[in-house]
């Protein structure tokens, strides 16, 4: 089942680039989504894990260059939203193949797919309502943002690096 | 890590980006990555605690039969949404059937277990260890942590069946066996006729003797039947062994040794093995089937070695062989041998060599050529020289052609032989 829907999508995330770029006459980048969700595919039938990796790359590039050029926001998300999808279900199943099926395979399966939804729904509300604020910060509350993060950066390193 | 370092980079340069251009609906995308991250990051495993169980329905086995090993595993610590166990069977070890490693979903608590069959070729196998790969649900951070168990597995050589062994030391042991012993008594084989003795049984009475003396009476006289004393030498040196290709002929020593040891311990006779290669790894003598799995677990990790110390076989303690015992050497033998086991016959030992035929072996990896032939008579022909020396000392030797079963020749070498065959060693 998580084959399906990492399949299903990405066809979605493609086909929502694809024709957001479409509808402003940037034909030729929409022809070049066609092609490389053809070569994902292909990728995925000859099982190179990591070209699914550049496409997300690619993806998520594909959608901030769309919102820079004036896209509907909600659609890029949604776009990269799929994509985040269909990478992290094409991951999966290949953790699962390595080993053959047990009985347990089910439930982790379905698991997966509970916690990936909440995350999903979490993550694009999150990303719809941001776009919908619009705070002003101080000089001195942005800087102390900024160190914060700076902060938090130099703990997640240390952290990843253990 | 690297699908973290993706998702990472990605914020990063959405966050980059978001900034470049000043538009919060490009930080807003990375807000996708960041909950999906976080939430990685918040259920990602703390700790591992699991107990293990394992079980195998043998630890000992031939490389034919199949093992079954039941593992179970108790999560003792938090639920773990996948768990990958990794089975760490070494490479001559294969699965025949379920799988030794598994994804498994395990609440608190829980106790689950699967079992796999396995089988592989000769040697002892250590199952001491098994690999525990636990994630959050999206695989991003992984935790591994190895549990050791008890385990071990020994495939044996295989033992072929052989109906009996007929050997003749020049001394024996006192308890009562198979082996003629060449003194008189009670037996079945008969030896000589002696004066009658009081307390004979009447039917050992010899009357056709006794009819020309009619003053006296005389006794048949029968051979005692007792166990002997055998020391079996495997020969591992490599340079005897090894040959076009990694061609080894060693499985083939590893099989007549433990073909033989079934036999001459089943036959009640006292038997040590010596292992002659890389080192000497010498299992002291003994009987019944103690011995007998204490000799094929030796045989089951016997593996071919070179030294400089052991690159002949004048390094042979003899003293560890009782004098004038039997003594078998498992040998494809070179010419640099044939010194060292004369001097052991003319120390009184009966010794039967059983010679895989290495000429016949490299033979049949090699081009069907003209100058490969002629090599082969002129290699076979210092073989034959050699072993017809060999047989003028006394020693008794077995040319054994590997693509015959070596049941069939021992069967025929050193089998009990037919009354109308004379006694004397058999010619290869």
């Amino acid at each position: 089942m998580s084959r399906t829907i990492s399949n299903l999508c990405f066809i979605v995330g493609t086909a929502v680039l694809s024709y957001s770029y479409l509808l402003t006459d940037y034909w030729i980048a929409s022809l070049g989504f066609i092609v490389l969700g053809l070569f994902w595919f292909i990728s995925q039938h000859y099982q190179y894990t990591w070209f699914s990796s550049w496409v997300l790359l690619i993806q998520s590039a594909v959608a901030a260059t769309g919102i820079w050029l004036g896209f509907a926001p909600i659609y890029m998300a949604f776009a990269v939203l799929n994509g985040l999808l269909a990478w992290d279900l094409i991951a999966f199943h290949n953790r699962l193949t390595l080993i053959p099926p047990n009985n347990d395979f089910p439930t982790i399966e379905r698991r997966h797919l509970f916690w990936l939804g909440i995350t999903a729904v979490i993550g694009f509300l999150l990303s719809a309502v941001s776009g919908m604020l619009n705070i002003q910060l101080s000089f001195f509350l942005t800087l102390f943002v900024a160190i914060i993060a700076a902060l938090g950066t130099v703990q997640m390193i240390s952290w990843l690096r253990q | 890590m690297q699908r973290l370092f993706l998702l990472t980079l990605i914020i990063y340069l959405l966050l980059l980006a978001g900034l470049i251009t000043r538009d919060g609906h490009v930080l807003g995308l990375s807000l996708i990555f960041m909950v999906y991250i976080s939430f990685s990051i918040l259920s990602a495993p703390r700790g591992l605690e699991m107990k293990f169980q394992r079980q195998m329905s043998s630890s000992r086995a031939s490389p034919d039969s199949t093992v079954t090993i039941k593992t179970s595993i108790t999560n003792i610590g938090s639920t773990l949404e996948e768990v990958k166990i990794l089975e760490n069977l070494p490479d001559n070890l294969s699965v025949c059937d379920g799988s030794a490693s598994q994804i498994l979903f395990l609440p608190a608590g829980k106790t689950t277990s699967w079992s796999y069959t396995i089988k592989g070729k000769r040697g002892a196998y250590n199952l001491d260890s098994i690999d525990v790969v636990t994630s959050d649900p999206f695989g991003l951070i992984q935790k591994t942590k190895s549990y050791p168990l008890d385990g071990q597995l020994f495939v044996v050589p295989p033992i072929l069946r052989l109906k009996d062994v007929v050997i003749r030391p020049r001394r024996t042991r006192v308890y009562s066996g198979i082996v003629p012993s060449r003194t008189g008594g009670t037996g079945i084989d008969f030896l000589a006729v002696r004066d009658y003795k009081e307390g004979d049984p009447t039917h050992w009475i010899n009357w056709r003797v006794s009819a020309r003396y009619p003053s006296k009476f005389f006794s048949n006289e029968f051979e005692q039947e007792r166990v002997a004393d055998v020391g079996i030498v495997l020969d591992g040196r490599m340079r005897a062994n090894l040959f076009t290709g990694n061609h080894s002929l060693f499985e083939y020593s590893v099989l007549a040794a433990a073909t033989l040891v079934d036999i001459f311990l089943a036959q009640g006779n006292r038997v040590s093995l010596l292992l002659y290669g890389k080192s000497l790894q010498w299992t002291f003598p003994g009987y019944g089937k103690n011995q007998r799995e204490r000799i094929l677990r030796v045989l089951a990790q016997a593996q071919p070695g070179s030294s400089q110390v052991f690159e002949d076989l004048d390094n042979i303690p003899t003293r560890l062989f009782p004098a004038h015992s039997q003594v078998v050497l498992i040998s494809p033998l070179i010419v640099e041998d044939v010194e060292m086991l004369m001097k052991l016959r003319a120390r009184g030992y009966h010794v039967i060599i059983i010679s895989p035929d290495p000429v016949t072996f490299e033979a049949s990896f090699l081009p069907d050529q003209p100058e490969t032939k002629l090599a082969e008579r002129i290699v076979r022909l210092e073989r034959v020289l050699m072993i017809k020396r060999l047989q003028r000392a006394g020693i008794q030797v077995i040319n054994w052609d590997t693509s015959k079963p070596f049941d069939q020749i021992a069967h025929s070498h050193l089998g009990r032989r037919p009354l109308w065959i004379p006694s004397g060693d058999v010619n290869p």
